[in-house]
């Protein structure tokens, strides 16, 4: 009973979620729906207690950042899930305010908006944190379902509605896969847990399995993949992404582009490096792990052409960053692809990057459609000399985006691009470079719009404090571009307390 | 070491004041956009601005201080912070000041608060009053960077720092066209020298391996022999980035034009800190070119050559401003000749005194042309001794110590240089003729440009005109410089009775031991004996009396002398006038063709070939974008088919290859 009272310290972050959960719940009932603003404010400082607990936890694992027990037999403590749980916090945290900002959300009876959002965090929180498939799956379900109830939060609005139905459709789909890929690797290996899937010191290791049957491995691994391709919107399993994202409504869109995203991606490395990199697999089967190399590497490359090519030809703006956010997947697959420490590191320094150019981007966006009352791109015509400060940050997102010094957007390719080419994806990183070249072109397009046409006058007025938020992530995307050592370090311990071997020979 | 963090708010606490000021400048502008004029927010900035510049100079002082009272300590360091830790790769930057960046503080700060004081006056109504501040602010913190980093890279922060605000002053009245062209003139010109500097450090990185300052100057020696003459290049290219900052010739004719900016930006920038980056450069890594003999030579000669196109040049200018402007050339092309002999502290000690006399004859010629309602045309001056009488005797300190009167700081540090060259003697006698004979014409300038201005008959309408002395807050800094060009030889009075007693020159000792270690590699230095030295000083003596005289003399009555001289040698004078048609050769020989051969680029290459391609490869994606978007066609089935296809396809992908 001890033991399982002091485990329950570790999970403090977990319950502290929870509490926050079921406080936003009670009080909202309490107040029968008047004024929901307080429990965005309550949303917001509650996040900013866990951030704390969390950054108390981060500096409490050692040298090696993990804890040496798994807690329940089930949770994983090391700085890895930590780094991406702040990464849920901090985006939570500015989508609470974005949904306190937005102009046209109805300020009451939208309590429950609060309590799916920190339910999905608890989704994450618990995925991002374990090495146990059925966690797992638990985790990104329980992501799942808040992010489809939120999807169609605008019960009224027909594309909200289409979007969450889509949403589900897509979501119970790619669930299913997953779940028969996981049911397959239990039955080929005997276990449910990663680590111990990838060792084999529990029953079969994966990598023996594939010296004697490769196909129903290759099955399996490819169902379970799929299902973590769609949530991070690599295609051909994007389908979902740009319907979802224009039609939920913009805080929304911005929780899924951004902490949903970067959860899929935290549970994809996890996957990755539990299962292929382990060591001694190397000898044993070359083809295991440079064959999933590859797969990734193709993934990525298709990924971020066609997320680039598709949203050339957009004319609304949400749709446009909805394909922006794929290209930016694809991106980041190149440091899944190069199976590296480096590489690992290197994704997690971009999703961080990430971060910051996409929150404020799509606070322009929510900006701009409560100033201007449209998504379209076209009528961003002027703007930006009837709202300089939110207009010159979007530039600044903008440029990090394509990657351009001196942001953090380039910081991030740049290490990228580096991890790639020392794992020898040369032809890889060519593509991305053309790619970063090919995006400058539909970005640029939002700049012009901006700031080379001449405004008609008949958009009302934004919201100061969004602007605010948005001048500020802006600061800090160049900030952080600029002094990108602190962050560096952050993402490079993060990924060694994964425990990943150093793989140097496999370059 | 390690614990002076403080000094970091050095370059920082200006850094905040621009910031400041630039906010007041918006807001000056919105304040006017209502109706109000928005002045007392502008005056705010002007007294922020020089709160910031007078707590940088007691921080200067707090630092001078430190150094000063304990001789053990060479240098004050702060923590080093990891700037870039990209891998292998890493940058680590700290502030620190020592012996040679003391100095160089107490002169950006000291002159530089002097010229703030003065900036309130001289600017007083212009409608970019705060601007003016913002930028000035941001120039002093970009100047800091340059002297205070520990790390090359952070020095070329500072270096291409300074070039924008040089750029953005001198342009400062863009809206007349000509100030901005200027500016950008400027701006190429040092764009030249910074790309010789980057790769100068390039090829110091590849050397050393390092960066850092100090841990350059300490590893030259080691590198002497294996290494000597990558290093000779890296420090031929370095010191062509000192001629872009310094205006050395050949990339000297940026600096007479950058005169279109406000008169306190040609004296702090243009004249006492800025053009001056180059000497500390070269002082700065003193024993890459102690190594390097030839390129010592190289940058004599250029040295030399620089001080005499800029006198000759000064003879036959009618812009005060002009005169001044070829000065400074001249004057630097001395500290690049005391470098080029050695002589680091001499070196160091003429670019002191040309802050304090070159600041006060750039100051009192701005509060001249304040005075005659933007006259800048001596011509049209004359007998303002009478109005502007504070003016008017400061001026004359400037000239005294500019011409190299006896016992004026300029005679001692001009004749020290001198000496030097002297005494180096072999290729450097031709040199020292030249320095001697820059010296007389200098002397002749000087006195022509006082004469014109200040004596004489008033050729100005006086009915129209009525010249006035300036306000307090622009003649107090000129009386502060005056005495300080005056007595600035105290600092470093030569070596008379007591060999090696030299006050400036023992105090930068721990700077340039590794330099002269080098140098004399264990001979001694050359030390003058005292007659020599006398015979010296007494020659220096003669020819700044007497040409002063003959260019006081020649025009206390007017220009009449110019016109003879124009109608008896007149190619000599156009020569002359136009700085040894170095701007016209420019025009011939450089810029016409390369604009033959951009406009055949721009319209065969860039129009036609390239455009081609990148329209080409845009209609293609553009067209692979539609084809994309027919396929999402919003119907759910489809995407799950798609979505079944990708995932057998990685299969078989997996399986197969």
């Amino acid at each position: 009973m001890n033991d399982y009272i002091e485990a329950l310290g570790y999970l403090a972050p977990e319950l502290a979620l929870t509490a926050l959960a079921m406080v936003i719940l009670v009080w909202d009932l309490l107040k029968k729906g008047r004024d929901s603003s307080h429990l965005g404010y309550a949303t917001v400082a509650g996040m900013a207690v866990i951030a704390w607990m969390l950054l108390g936890q981060w500096d409490s694992l050692g040298d090696s950042g993990r804890h040496p027990e798994t807690i329940l037999g089930m949770v994983v403590i090391d700085r890895f899930g930590t780094f991406f749980k702040l990464f849920t916090v901090g985006s939570l945290a500015v989508v609470a305010l974005y949904v306190l900002f937005d102009k046209r959300e109805r300020k009451h009876g939208i309590g429950e908006y609060y309590f799916l959002l920190v339910g999905a965090a608890i989704g994450i929180f618990f995925m991002v944190s374990t090495n146990n498939l059925l966690l797992l799956m638990l985790g990104l379900e329980l992501l799942s379902l808040a992010s489809y109830s939120l999807a169609g939060f605008h019960k009224g609005d027909k594309r909200s509605a289409e979007a969450a139905l889509k949403y589900i459709v897509f979501g119970g789909l790619s669930a299913g896969v997953m779940l028969y890929g996981i049911s397959l690797l239990y039955g080929l290996t005997g276990t449910i847990d990663l680590n111990a899937m990838g060792t084999g010191s529990e029953g079969v290791g994966l990598a023996a399995q594939f010296a004697t049957s490769p196909v129903p491995v290759a099955v399996a691994v490819v169902l379970v993949l799929a299902g973590f391709a769609y949530k991070v919107s690599v295609v051909p399993f994007h389908f979902w992404t740009p319907d979802v994202y224009q039609g939920a409504p913009t805080p929304v869109t911005t929780f899924l582009a951004v902490a949903s995203k970067a959860a899929g991606f935290a549970v994809l490395l996890r996957f990755i490096g539990a299962l292929f990199m382990v060591e001694g697999v190397q000898e044993t089967v070359m083809a295991y792990s440079e064959r999933i190399g590859l797969l990734l590497a193709i993934l990525a490359a298709v990924t971020m052409t066609l997320g680039n090519l598709s949203a050339l030809r957009q004319t609304n703006l949400k749709r446009m960053l909805a394909y922006s956010s794929i290209a930016h997947a694809g991106y980041v697959m190149i440091g899944l692809a190069a199976m590296t420490t480096q590489g690992f590191s290197a994704a997690v320094f971009y999703l961080a990057a990430y971060y910051f150019m996409n929150l404020g981007a799509f606070g322009f966006l929510l900006y701009f459609e409560g100033a201007a009352g449209s998504e379209d791109v076209a009528s961003l015509k002027g703007l930006g000399w009837r709202y300089p400060v939110v207009s010159i940050a979007m530039v600044v997102f903008l440029i990090s985006l394509t990657g351009l010094p001196p942001t953090v957007g380039f910081y991030g390719k740049l290490v990228l691009f580096y991890a790639g080419v020392d794992a020898g994806l040369a032809w890889l990183v060519v593509v991305a470079g053309l790619n970063s070249a090919l995006s400058l072109f539909y970005y640029f397009r939002i700049v012009k719009s901006l700031f080379l046409a001449q405004a008609d006058d008949k958009s009302g007025d934004g919201e100061p404090g969004l602007g605010g938020l948005i001048a500020v992530l802006s600061v800090a995307t160049i900030v952080v571009g600029l002094f990108s050592g602190p962050l560096q370090r952050w993402s490079d311990s993060g990924t060694e307390s994964l425990g990943l071997p150093p793989l140097e020979e496999s370059k | 070491m390690g614990s002076f963090n403080w000094l970091w708010l050095l370059p920082f606490l200006p850094l905040a004041g621009s910031v400041c000021a630039a906010t007041m400048h918006f807001g000056t502008l919105r304040a006017r956009k209502e109706g109000n004029t928005g002045t007392r927010l502008s005056s705010i900035a002007g007294l922020i601005a020089c709160g910031v510049m007078a707590a940088a100079l007691a921080l200067s002082l707090y630092a001078f201080i430190q150094l000063a009272g304990n001789r053990e300590v060479t240098a004050l360091e702060s923590s080093s912070w990891a700037w870039i830790d990209a891998g292998s790769f890493s940058v680590e930057l700290s502030m620190v000041v020592d012996r040679l960046s003391s100095v160089m503080l107490l002169v950006i700060t000291g002159v530089g608060f002097l010229i703030h004081i003065y900036s309130i006056g001289y600017m007083k109504g212009d409608p970019g009053y705060a601007k003016f501040f913002a930028y000035l602010n941001l120039f002093v913190f970009a100047m800091l960077m340059l002297v205070l980093s520990s790390s090359l890279l952070g020095m070329f922060v500072g270096w291409e720092g300074v070039g924008l605000c040089s750029y953005l002053l001198i342009g400062f009245w863009h809206e007349k066209g000509w100030p901005a062209e200027a500016g950008q003139k400027a701006f190429v010109f040092n764009r030249v020298g910074d790309a010789c500097f980057l790769l100068g450090s390039f090829l110091l990185i590849a050397i050393f391996d390092t960066l850092d300052l100090s841990d350059i100057a300490n590893s030259v020696q080691a590198n002497i022999g294996a290494n000597s003459r990558l290093m000779a290049l890296a420090a031929l290219l370095l010191f062509g980035g000192a001629c872009g900052k310094s205006a050395q010739f050949p990339l000297f004719t940026w600096l007479p034009d950058a005169m279109a900016g406000p008169t306190p930006v040609s004296a702090l920038i243009h004249a006492a800190t800025m053009v001056t980056a180059g000497v500390y450069l070269l002082l700065r890594l003193n024993p890459l070119y102690a190594a390097a003999p030839t390129v010592l030579f190289i940058i004599g000669c250029v040295g030399a050559l620089t001080a005499l196109i800029g006198a000759s040049t000064a003879l036959m200018q009618r812009d005060i401003k002009k005169v001044l402007a070829y000065s400074t050339v001249s004057q630097l092309g001395y500290m690049f000749l005391g470098i080029a002999t050695g002589a680091w502290s001499a070196a160091l000690f003429h670019l002191v005194t040309h802050a304090f006399f070159k600041g006060l004859l750039f100051l009192g010629s701005g509060s001249v042309i304040h005075g005659m309602r933007d006259e800048q045309d001596m011509y049209k001056m004359g007998g303002l001794r009478r109005h502007m009488p504070r003016t008017y005797i400061t001026f004359l300190a400037g000239a005294a110590a500019l011409s190299g009167i006896p016992l004026t700081s300029g005679f001692f540090s001009k004749d020290e240089i001198l000496a030097h060259t002297f005494l180096h003697g072999g290729l450097y006698w031709p040199l020292w003729i030249v320095g001697i004979f820059s010296a007389i014409l200098t002397a002749f300038y000087t006195w022509r440009m006082v004469a014109l201005t200040f004596f004489g008959d008033e050729r100005f309408d006086a009915n129209k005109i009525r010249p006035h002395e300036s306000p307090a807050t622009m003649t107090l800094p000129l009386s502060i410089l005056a005495v300080l060009a005056l007595a600035g030889g105290l600092l470093n009075l030569p070596a008379l009775h007591i060999p090696g007693e030299q006050a400036l020159r023992d105090w930068i000792s721990p700077v340039t031991a590794a330099g002269d270690a080098i140098l004399y590699a264990g001979a001694q230095a050359h030390h003058p004996s005292l007659w020599l030295e006398l015979v010296l000083l007494a020659l220096g003596s003669a020819i700044a009396l007497v040409f002063a005289h003959k260019g006081f003399h020649g025009f206390k009555n007017g220009w009449q002398h110019d016109d003879a001289m124009r109608s008896k040698r007149p190619e000599l004078v156009g020569f002359l006038e136009h700085a040894w048609m170095v701007d016209s050769t420019y025009a011939a020989k450089i810029v016409a063709p390369l604009r033959l051969a951009s406009y055949v680029i721009a319209t065969l290459v860039d129009q036609m070939l390239i455009d081609g391609m990148v329209n080409g490869a845009g209609r293609l994606a553009m067209k692979s974008g539609s084809k994309l978007r027919s396929v999402v066609d919003g119907s759910v089935m489809s995407y799950a088919l798609w979505m079944g296809a990708g995932a057998s396809i990685l299969t078989v992908v997996w399986t197969c290859f």
